[in-house]
């Protein structure tokens, strides 16, 4: 397992490199002059000459591998350059902001996962019957409703219309409610589809026939056997949403004005603040990557058929 | 007249597209070992699917009666019937556990299920007897780390240790050596004279038929063909089907048996004579018009046809 592990480990730093790498092509590719960005977003007046000289304080006039292995050696530092707007380093600028997108994530991951699992065991116990096509069709709705929408929906009706909850979440934890809720909703949806369909498949193997005829209750059976059989799959999609909902709490963030970094790059995005947005992107993606690894050991832990090569 | 432990009467059963059994009638004592033989696709396994009434096993009572200990069963069976009262090995005896789960934990949740102590002393002998001495660590394994003969037999121990009124076996012994195949058939036979367990053994052995049978029946196309006591049946049979059956059981002398030519029909008997009548030796024009009796030929002894017109 130790082994096992460390090798995959090993395998994270090409992947790793690669990502930098794009990360800095795709800015660098960017429309946009990024000298002139920082000056206008310091409030300076522009002269030409003003220009060429930071240009040349930036190094921008350096050649593209150059700059890519300066940045790179720095971020390896811990050190993702400054941001053009204020000249505050961007690592902890991002960090300050991360816990409250943890927070959200978490929040969004937890309220899923308490509806779907619950809901994907019983629909597909029930098959066919009046509570699996009702869960069937709100789940269908919810899954094709993008995150915008749902946060919009849930903002006029439960903050204008009947003032439940403020309009502006600010980082309280009844703020944190609405925004984690209109995250949660389209992902639950997904969620339940699949939890149901695992069930299913697992409800099919010959041991539950066999279990029920050793006269053991189907509840146990459910809870015991069949519950415990698709973890791997409810796993699975789990790491898979992280995704999903990183880039989710950008937009409902935004909506909300929870003060996570999805705020901090939208607002990054606006102003061209270069270095806000690759490193908010290098922090997304390597989050993104551990936790696909952290999904593939899961398995072994659950699953003692899986072999580790 | 003698108390019958379960009677079976004009059975229809059928997985949804026609009858896979039509008209299926025998009875049992107390204690009685009944063998139904019978080619693959007969219809054997689908009767005792039926007997259990067990969803997920698909197959449906589409007619006629069950009845056990004095009570109609209809499906679903009651819980506490089912392993406790009337036992189940299925045809693949390992696959009626949950492959991850270890034995020991199955093994609780069945006893507790039926309100039974787990006594792992009981537990270790029941093991023992079928050639399994190495009991204690079988039960921290899980079905997926054993190999099929195993499985099959510690399968056969836990229906053994519910001390069920009546043994359902479906091939069970199947996958085993002819060592362990023994064993099986001499501890089926001690459940038998320990506690007056009537079984109902299902097989194309017909070797393990005359070693066990109090009485045998044959099937052919969902049709009972003949039944009777299983020295009248396996030494003079009746029924064309029977007699070709018979003489397909191979011998040392290292001829070949002669086979049966033909193939048995896919679905139950869609004639209402002798479904039997396209790969019969004595079949007559009339024989697939005749409708379908029992005869009593002989002491005990019936079948629906003597290939004699």
């Amino acid at each position: 397992m130790t082994n096992y592990v460390g090798k995959r480990l090993l395998q994270l730093i090409p992947i790793l490199i690669g990502l930098t790498f794009l990360v800095f092509t795709l800015l660098y590719i960017a429309p946009g002059d990024p000298a002139q960005r920082k000056l206008t977003a310091q409030g300076v007046a522009v002269s030409e000459q003003v220009l060429e000289q930071t240009r040349e304080e930036m190094g921008l006039n350096r050649p593209f591998l150059v700059r890519y292995g300066d940045w790179l050696l720095g971020v390896l530092r811990g050190d993702f350059g400054a941001s053009y707007k204020d000249g505050m380093p961007v690592l902890p600028k991002l960090m300050r902001c991360m816990g409250n997108t943890l927070v959200l994530a978490a929040g969004s991951l937890l309220l899923a996962l308490v509806v779907s699992v619950p809901l994907g065991v019983l629909t597909a116990a029930r098959r066919g019957g009046v509570i699996d096509r009702l869960v069937r069709l709100l789940t269908f709705v919810g899954n094709a409703m993008p995150n915008f929408l749902v946060s919009v929906l849930l903002m006029y009706y439960l903050c204008i219309q009947v003032n439940l909850f403020p309009v502006i979440a600010k980082g309280t934890v009844q703020g944190l409610f609405l925004p984690a809720l209109a995250l949660a909703i389209p992902m639950a949806s997904r969620f339940i589809r699949q939890i149901r369909a695992e069930v299913l498949e697992e409800l099919g193997k010959p041991y539950v026939a066999g279990a029920l005829a050793r006269g053991v209750a189907m509840r146990t059976v459910l809870v015991h056997d069949v519950l415990r059989n698709t973890l791997s799959g409810v796993l699975t999609i789990v790491g898979l949403s992280v995704g999903t909902l990183m880039g989710g709490s950008v937009v409902v963030e935004t909506i909300f004005r929870w003060p996570g970094v999805g705020q901090l790059v939208m607002d990054a995005i606006s102003a061209r603040d270069f270095p806000v947005i690759q490193g908010f992107v290098l922090l997304m993606a390597v989050i993104y990557v551990v936790v696909n690894l952290l999904t593939d050991l899961s398995y072994r832990a659950l699953d003692p058929r899986v072999e580790l090569e | 007249m003698e108390e019958k432990l379960l009677t079976v009467q004009d059975l229809c059963v059928s997985y949804g597209d026609g009858d896979v059994l039509s008209g299926v009638t025998f009875s049992m004592r107390a204690g009685e070992i009944l063998c139904i033989a019978g080619e693959s696709g007969c219809g054997k396994s689908t009767l005792l699917k039926a007997i259990l009434g067990i969803k997920p096993l698909g197959a449906v009572v589409t007619g006629g009666r069950i009845t056990f200990a004095g009570r109609e069963l209809h499906a679903p069976v009651p819980r506490r019937l089912l392993g406790a009262e009337i036992g189940m090995i299925f045809q693949n005896p390992g696959a009626s556990f949950n492959p991850v789960r270890s034995y020991e934990k199955q093994f609780r949740e069945t006893l507790r299920s039926h309100g039974r102590a787990y006594d792992a002393q009981a537990v270790l002998d029941c093991l023992e007897t079928l050639r399994l001495p190495d009991g204690a660590r079988i039960l921290k394994s899980c079905p997926y780390e054993m190999s099929g003969g195993m499985n099959q037999r510690i399968a056969i121990a836990l229906a053994m240790l519910l001390r069920p009124r009546l043994l359902l076996c479906d091939e069970a012994t199947g996958a085993l050596d002819v060592t362990t195949q023994k064993a099986v058939v001499e501890e089926l036979l001690r459940l038998r004279s320990e506690c007056g367990t009537a079984i109902l053994f299902v097989t194309h052995n017909l070797g393990v038929a005359a070693r066990m049978a109090d009485t045998v029946g044959v099937m052919y196309a969902g049709r009972m063909v003949e039944s009777g006591d299983a020295a009248a049946v396996l030494q003079s049979p009746a029924h064309p089907y029977t007699q070709s059956l018979i003489a397909a059981v191979p011998d040392f002398g290292g001829a070949l048996p002669k086979g049966l030519p033909g193939q048995p029909p896919l679905h139950g008997a869609e004639t209402p004579g002798c479904a039997f009548a396209p790969r019969c030796p004595h079949a007559q024009p009339g024989c697939g018009k005749k409708a379908y009796t029992m005869r009593q030929v002989g002491a005990r002894h019936f079948a629906c046809c003597t290939g004699r017109v």
